[in-house]
């Protein structure tokens, strides 16, 4: 819940030019008259005021984050990020980076610290470092002492010298995730529902008049107008959704491991509140909305099923393929190195469209043993696996403690991320222990697991479910595991598989309930959908289950999935060819070279890939392959 | 044409569309098709309407032995010489067109121009056959379908199902082709174990994937095309 609002609402902003937009609806009482008290500091400054009670909220270094003392939450939509170069956080030298001596630190910051030791670090370099004042560090530069400059100051600076990194382009480059630099961050209790709106509308209001901010501060530093203008419009990246979450956690997980903080820090956002960017009032006609959906404007449900079923399959490919491209500019198709263990086909719920259960005390019904997946788990690593996604069935036999002690053996034994437990799975736990959902997930959580996969979901309409697996959990069931892992920090994919005689409006309500989840935690990183597998299951449908419709649907949810940085194509089920040409309908990761699958094998789809051919197909399309872990960071 | 993340393949695919529809509307036909081996025995279903010879297969005076043992339908071979022919006469005749996915552009060029000068100079000829050399990628299949519906007049485009698979079949339907052919059987066995690869499909599944390409299914019988399904 989100806490009484005090009477004052204390801000503590940056000064530099990209806080322009963010504070330009505050700052001229547009919104929050009377509401917000803003002060304007340095970076590390804002941290301070915070952690002092000084300020209620400040947008501040999301380093800051992994030396609280106590639990934080950022405001989602609004952020200071980047997707490349930003021109503002560099590091500079008469030598080049491998040959400086030593660092200085700008004492102001505290994000672009941590962001130079960990990539001097990744690039195996040993150098000593020292705190400079942010006015005089430039001054420091000399010889073998190279320095961070961050802020307003790098305009002036960076012509200054023969060797200048841009540290966001570096981490992108390096991990091809957003860097996140800042966002408004408080405590859980500090501020209103109102208060998120509040700041998303002074950021709208922002973002419609960089060209007047550039101006001012262009005439204030007698810059280059243009200059500013570009910054403010190409380099900084105000939106605060999945991909930045993915970015700082992909940058904490790795600062954790290089041992420069103590502890990866759980990035929550306030809860019960929203991105919401505003659907347009009245129906505009179709190529007008499909040419808006493009450019990334937010879909209704009504919009996306008049889509849906009126717009010829290549107009809508077309619309997908440029968003897609506007989300995923590089052209870097991604996948991941994994094995799909499904360590018991011992299953209570008995789903029709399900051909790998078996009934407890069916003959064929088993569980493997820790020998069985002990050679699993060691030929995964071998072939270069990072991760295993654990499912199985729900199998009354095994209880949480069978899964605390698995987690733990799989931990100390093998180099793996567990993707593990669908939300079924977890609401069985719940239900056969007693206990709450949370609490299942934080035992599971201390145990090992890593993120938690999107399956169960089939279709997110409880009519559908009630006809395809009366026993699954409901609707509002598998959103609640989902929204209480998001709240821990664990990151989820979220799926659909279409099929099932559902409506064109089912289909889009699921989208819708997936979207306004993420709008509230932003904890998926994509989305996989594919069609119901029927060969040899009980369920006798003739619903459309076509490649053609795969394409449509695919299109439509990159579309409608505004949130959604990341969908999957699904080769396993389509076919390496279909997948291949759902790059171009909306796709941006080719999924799993999976090591072993054995449900929808179990179901007609018998599909293999090994990593060659993936990268193969990847660039016969004409992008360029790249390994990525569970965050979609590049590795 | 090479394939890139820029290629305008939905252009390709309109076009494509555009000219398909304007020859045959929505129509799209499928027919069953069992092939002839070269020791004379066929492979595929004893029902399907149409016994498919090949002229890679045939020896000289070939011809009139598989006419003998059923063949109605010849698929020539684009550097051939049985297209002209008067001796197919009364046969349907295709045209196979290989390709393969990377390809020499200008290759590829010259056997689309080769093609059309082809179906220029034999007006008997009934449609074109692409055929993968090796696997058949997804784009690029899709596009050389396209092209090939440029180069191909008023012909058929066919999609043997047998090498794209029924999946990538059905997205050439929206690629400039307009028929369909395969393995249709009365009632087939289910795609699992040793048959998992199995393209085999029933009637009322071909049916389908015509419907959910959004095209109106005719089968293609041995006396010409039936009566739309």
């Amino acid at each position: 819940m989100i806490g009484q609002a005090p009477t004052k609402l204390r801000l503590a902003a940056v000064s530099f030019i990209n806080t322009g937009p963010i504070t330009y609806g505050i700052e001229r009482g547009l919104v929050g008259r009377g509401r917000c008290e803003l002060t304007f500091a340095l970076p590390s400054a804002c941290a301070l005021a915070l952690a002092s009670g000084q300020a209620d909220l400040a947008l501040m270094p999301i380093a800051s984050c992994a030396t609280a003392q106590r639990e934080l939450c950022l405001v989602p939509g609004v952020a200071i990020a980047s997707r490349g170069p930003v021109r503002t956080i560099l590091l500079m030298g008469d030598v080049p980076w491998e040959k400086m001596e030593t660092i200085y630190l700008d004492e102001a910051s505290r994000s672009s610290q941590l962001l130079v030791r960990l990539l001097t670090h990744e690039r195996g370099l040993d150098p000593g470092y020292q705190s400079a004042d942010h006015h005089r560090i430039v001054d420091q530069v000399g010889g073998r002492k190279g320095a961070l400059v961050i802020g307003d100051a790098c305009f002036a600076a960076s012509s200054r010298f023969p060797y200048v990194y841009d540290l966001g382009a570096e981490w992108t480059n390096r991990v091809g995730l957003p860097f996140l630099a800042a966002a408004w961050v408080g405590a859980p209790e500090a501020i209103a529902s109102a208060d998120v709106d509040l700041l998303q509308e002074s950021l709208a209001l922002g973002l419609a008049k960089r060209d007047e901010i550039a101006r001012h501060f262009a005439e204030r530093d007698g810059a280059d107008v243009a200059l500013y203008r570009s910054y403010l419009h190409d380099n900084i990246h105000y939106a605060l959704g999945a991909a930045e979450l993915a970015g700082a956690a992909a940058f904490f997980a790795r600062a954790h491991r290089a041992h420069l903080v103590s502890r990866p820090p759980v990035l929550r956002l306030f809860p019960g509140a929203a991105a919401r960017p505003r659907p347009p009032a009245s129906g505009p006609a179709l190529a007008d909305l499909l040419d808006q959906a493009a450019a990334g404007r937010r879909l209704t449900p009504d919009d996306a099923v008049r889509l849906y079923r009126s717009v010829p399959l290549h107009d809508l490919g077309q619309a997908a393929d440029a968003r897609r491209r506007q989300l995923h500019p590089a052209g870097v198709v991604t996948y991941i190195v994994d094995r799909n263990v499904n360590y018991t086909n011992a299953c209570v719920t008995a789903c029709k469209f399900c051909n790998f259960y078996r009934p407890p005390g069916h003959p064929r019904a088993s569980t493997l043993s820790r020998d069985e997946l002990a050679v699993k788990l060691q030929e995964t690593v071998a072939l270069g696996g990072v991760q295993v996604l654990l499912q199985g069935g729900i199998n009354p036999e095994l209880g949480l403690d069978y899964y605390e002690d698995l987690f733990r053996w799989m931990k100390a034994s093998f180099p793996l991320a567990i993707h593990g437990l669908s939300p079924e799975e977890v609401r069985y736990l719940a239900e056969r222990e007693s206990m709450p959902i949370s609490r299942v997930l934080e035992r599971l959580v201390a145990a090992g697991l890593d993120s938690v996969p999107g399956g169960a979901a089939e279709i997110l309409d409880d009519e559908v479910r009630r006809r395809v697996s009366p026993h699954k959990c409901s609707v509002a069931t598998w959103l609640e595991v989902m929204r209480r892992a998001h709240q821990l920090g664990l990151r989820t994919t979220a799926t659909m598989v279409f099929g099932f005689g559902e409506s064109a409006e089912q289909m889009v309500g699921h989208l819708e309930r997936i979207r306004a989840l993420q709008d509230e935690t932003a904890g998926f990183t994509a989305f996989i959908c594919w069609s119901f597998q029927a060969e040899g299951t009980k369920l006798v449908l003739h619903d459309d289950t076509s490649a053609t419709r795969y394409l449509r649907v695919l299109a439509l949810a990159r579309l409608y999935l505004d949130n959604f940085p990341n969908l999957q194509v699904s080769w396993v089920t389509m076919g390496p060819a279909v997948g291949q040409v759902g790059l171009r309908y909306g796709g941006n990761d080719f999924g799993s070279a999976m090591i072993e699958e054995n449900v929808v094998a179990q179901a007609g789809a018998v599909f293999q890939l090994s990593t060659g051919d993936i990268e193969r197909a990847i660039g016969a399309a004409g992008f360029i392959p790249r390994r990525r872990n569970m965050r979609y960071e590049w590795l | 044409m090479r394939i890139t993340a820029e290629l305008d393949i939905f252009g390709l695919g309109r076009a494509a569309l555009a000219k398909t529809r304007s020859l045959f509307g929505e129509r799209a036909c499928f027919s069953s098709a069992r092939r002839l081996r070269a020791d004379f025995t066929w492979a595929g279903p004893d029902e399907a309407s149409h016994g498919l010879a090949e002229e890679r297969l045939l020896g000289p005076g070939d011809l009139g032995r598989a006419r003998a043992v059923g063949a109605n339908a010849l698929l020539c071979e684009l550097e051939g010489g049985l297209a002209g022919d008067p001796a197919t006469s009364g046969l349907r005749l295709l045209v196979r067109v290989p390709f393969s996915a990377g390809e020499d552009v200008g290759e590829r060029a010259a056997r689309l121009a080769r093609l059309a000068g082809l179906l220029d100079r034999v007006p008997a000829l009934d449609g074109i056959w692409p055929e993968p050399t090796g696997e058949a990628q997804g784009l690029d299949t899709l596009v050389f379908f396209a092209a090939c519906r440029q180069a191909c007049g008023r012909g058929h485009l066919v999609v043997n199902l047998e090498s794209f698979g029924l999946k990538l079949g059905q997205l050439c339907l929206s690629f400039g082709a307009d028929e369909i052919s395969g393995s249709i059987v009365g009632q087939r066995a289910l795609r699992l174990g040793e048959r998992a690869a199995s393209h085999d499909l029933t009637r009322d599944e071909a049916v389908t994937l015509l419907r959910t390409a959004g095209l109106s299914p005719c089968e293609r019988l041995p006396a010409g095309l039936g009566q739309g399904v």
